[in-house]
């Protein structure tokens, strides 16, 4: 799962090549000011081309923080694994 | 492009010092990976420059086009979709399908489409604009299946239709090619209605991508090649002209040998305007000679030139012929049908671009011309494209009749040179332009214009322009020489900024008149030349080096020129326009 962490690592310096990469974990729409309504168009839409996958829009609304992304994802990918 | 490598391209740090480039995008639609992607595109394209793209506000395209007249000057694209011209061709808008509104959106269409092309007449007048008409599919609103083509969706793209017509006949405006959008981008794949109905963004993230790269491309002009070296056996024609003589090689149906002749065809269209096309073949001179007579060949034996046959490697035919052409090896392309010889020509001169012909694929032989396209495509085509190759055949015996008389001076003075120097050619003299952005031996700093700066340029105050063109008794070289620049008649001082000639023009002296006729037009006391060493003007900082030191800001002295001015034998005439 470490491999999750790090794309998205790389998803969140693309969209904020401003915040330093040791606080991206931390990072969320409360502590980024940047993380306004456009870049999380845009921060979504590189996650989706990165991971191949399409988010629906009420899963949109809990992509809040760096954390709960990864937990998505990290989630998504337990339940294709399964399905494999 | 990946939006995420669209993004990391963007963000890349600038030097600190590094020159600003400004372009606008307007559209009416949210931007966002539209603007992402051309921000990547335009910055690989500039990559030491600060490119910075300001767009407008959303819903608002004719507003927008206001706004971008109060931006920074620039190149700017324009992109219009079917909704911009009346809401329900769209989906955010529900002002009903029916037939009476679908009658009345037609004439929304035209009546819009009007109000947007004198905005952009308007705004032409004084920056580049890229244009890009409706890409999207039109929505299923419309009488009858899909697989018909209904009055009102014909009329629709009719009116657009005409609309790109109209404008790609002001010279500012470059319309996007619809055929080359669709090979890169289908019709079926462009369009994102999720994207639309949740962002206000209509486009797929791959469309945006290939519309950014191609709005780019029409925003930015790059440097266009110079030459094609081509191969003959399997190339030019089908066959090996040792083995089949000069009667029977083939480039005809008949013999299958068709897309040879479809090759000749595209060299003859492409040395018309401008490009120089040279051979280097592993083959009897003397046959090739014979088999470029013959009178079906598709390419007039004139546009080919040099004619490099024989037996040595092709790496050394192709040094022979850079020499003649007097150009650098990166703005040539080699084609041959053996890959063994493109490697052996492409290692010898790393920087030529290698093209194999594979005869035997038509497929891959109309993408290679359509590339060859891409490289030497021009606009515009002047006088001097048409005199081009046979000035540098001039060129050449200029060249051996020097050596033969013994004395160069001698030489000089029996040429009948004359030279015809204007200052009043303007902004619509686009060989000046050309020339400037494409020389780059005797350029004095190797600075690049965008139609635009161009223009801004030569409306400074005191700006001086000079165009300078040649012919002797071997035959015209046309518009060679521009010099840019600003006349100070108080302190007698001349400032060149600008000054660039053809290579085709060396050793005739001609950038010593070109000083003389400035002293003596502004009745100098001085010139100051804006000089700046680049990796590739060595004949410009040799000439300066006759004067002294070369320099930031070298200075001439009207005495120290006299000084070292060798003999000038032409004629020298002052006319209002080059014609």
């Amino acid at each position: 799962l470490d491999n999750y962490s790090d794309r998205l690592l790389r998803c969140f310096s693309a969209v904020f090549p401003h915040l330093p990469k040791e606080k991206i974990p931390e990072a969320s729409s409360d502590t980024v000011t940047a993380l306004d309504s456009v870049m999380m168009v845009t921060l979504v839409a590189v996650i989706e081309e990165e991971f191949g996958l399409t988010f629906e829009f009420e899963d949109i609304d809990h992509l809040s923080s760096y954390s709960s992304i990864l937990r998505v994802l990290e989630g998504r990918g337990t339940a294709q694994s399964l399905r494999d | 492009m990946k939006l995420i490598q669209a993004l990391e391209t963007v963000n890349r740090q600038w030097d600190a010092d590094a020159p600003g480039r400004h372009f606008f995008l307007a559209c009416s639609f949210t931007p966002l990976h539209l603007l992402t992607f051309l921000r990547a595109y335009l910055r690989l394209r500039f990559p030491s420059a600060r490119t910075e793209v300001n767009t407008g506000l959303y819903g608002d395209l004719p507003g927008n086009l206001v706004r971008l007249e109060e931006m920074e000057p620039g190149a700017a694209a324009v992109v219009v979709e079917w909704s911009d011209l009346d809401p329900r061709l769209g989906m955010r808008q529900l002002g009903g399908w029916g037939l009476a509104a679908i009658s009345d959106a037609v004439a929304t269409v035209n009546a819009n489409l009007q109000r947007l092309e004198r905005e952009i007449r308007r705004v032409a007048e004084s920056r580049d604009l890229a244009l890009s008409v409706p890409t999207l599919p039109l929505p299923p609103c419309f009488l009858g299946p899909g697989w018909i083509e209904s009055t009102e969706e014909a009329d629709l793209r009719s009116s657009v239709a005409s609309f790109a017509r109209r404008l790609i006949e002001i010279p500012r405006v470059r319309v996007l090619n619809q055929q080359r959008l669709q090979q890169l981008s289908p019709a079926g794949e462009r369009y994102d209605p999720r994207s639309d109905l949740q962002n206000g963004f209509p486009y797929q993230q791959s469309h945006a991508d290939v519309l950014a790269s191609l709005l780019a491309a029409l925003m930015v002009e790059t440097p266009l090649c110079k030459g094609i070296i081509t191969d003959l056996d399997d190339t030019l024609w089908r066959g090996i002209l040792g083995e089949l003589g000069p009667q029977g090689v083939t480039w005809d149906m008949a013999e299958h040998a068709q897309i040879h002749g479809v090759y000749q065809q595209f060299l003859d269209a492409m040395a018309e305007r401008g490009a120089l096309i040279g051979v280097a073949s592993k083959n009897d001179a003397g046959l090739v000679e014979d088999a470029l007579n013959r009178p079906d060949l598709h390419i007039r034996r004139e546009r080919l030139f040099p004619v490099e046959a024989g037996w040595g490697r092709k790496s050394e035919s192709v040094s022979r012929i850079l020499h003649t052409w007097n150009v650098g090896a990166d703005a040539v392309i080699f084609v041959d049908d053996n890959p063994a010889e493109v490697a052996e020509v492409e290692f010898r001169h790393p920087q030529i671009k290698g093209r194999h012909f594979r005869g035997e694929d038509p497929q891959a032989v109309l993408a290679l011309l359509s590339e060859l396209r891409d490289c030497f495509g021009k606009r515009v085509v002047t006088a001097e494209d048409g005199i081009r190759s046979a000035s540098l055949r001039s060129n050449q015996a200029l060249q051996e009749r020097a050596s033969d008389t013994g004395s160069w001076e001698a030489f000089l003075q029996q040429m009948d040179a004359r030279i015809q120097i204007s200052f009043q050619d303007g902004p619509s003299d686009t060989r000046a332009f050309e020339l400037i952005n494409k020389t780059n031996q005797f350029n004095l700093n190797g600075r690049r214009f965008t139609p635009g700066e161009w223009q801004a340029r030569l409306a400074g105050n005191n700006a001086v322009l000079a165009t300078v063109s040649y012919h002797d008794k071997f035959g015209p070289l046309g518009k060679i020489a521009v010099l840019l620049g600003a006349a100070d008649p108080a302190r007698a001082v001349v400032r060149i900024e600008t000054w660039v000639m053809s290579c085709r023009a060396f050793s005739r002296r001609i950038e010593y008149q070109c000083l003389r006729q400035l002293f003596e037009r502004f009745q100098a006391k001085e010139i100051v030349l804006d000089f700046m060493p680049t990796p590739r003007n060595a004949p410009a900082r040799d000439f300066i080096a006759k004067f002294g030191e070369p320099c930031a800001e070298f200075r001439i002295t009207r005495e120290q020129f006299e000084r070292n001015c060798p003999p000038l034998y032409h004629s020298c005439q002052e006319v209002a326009a080059i014609g």
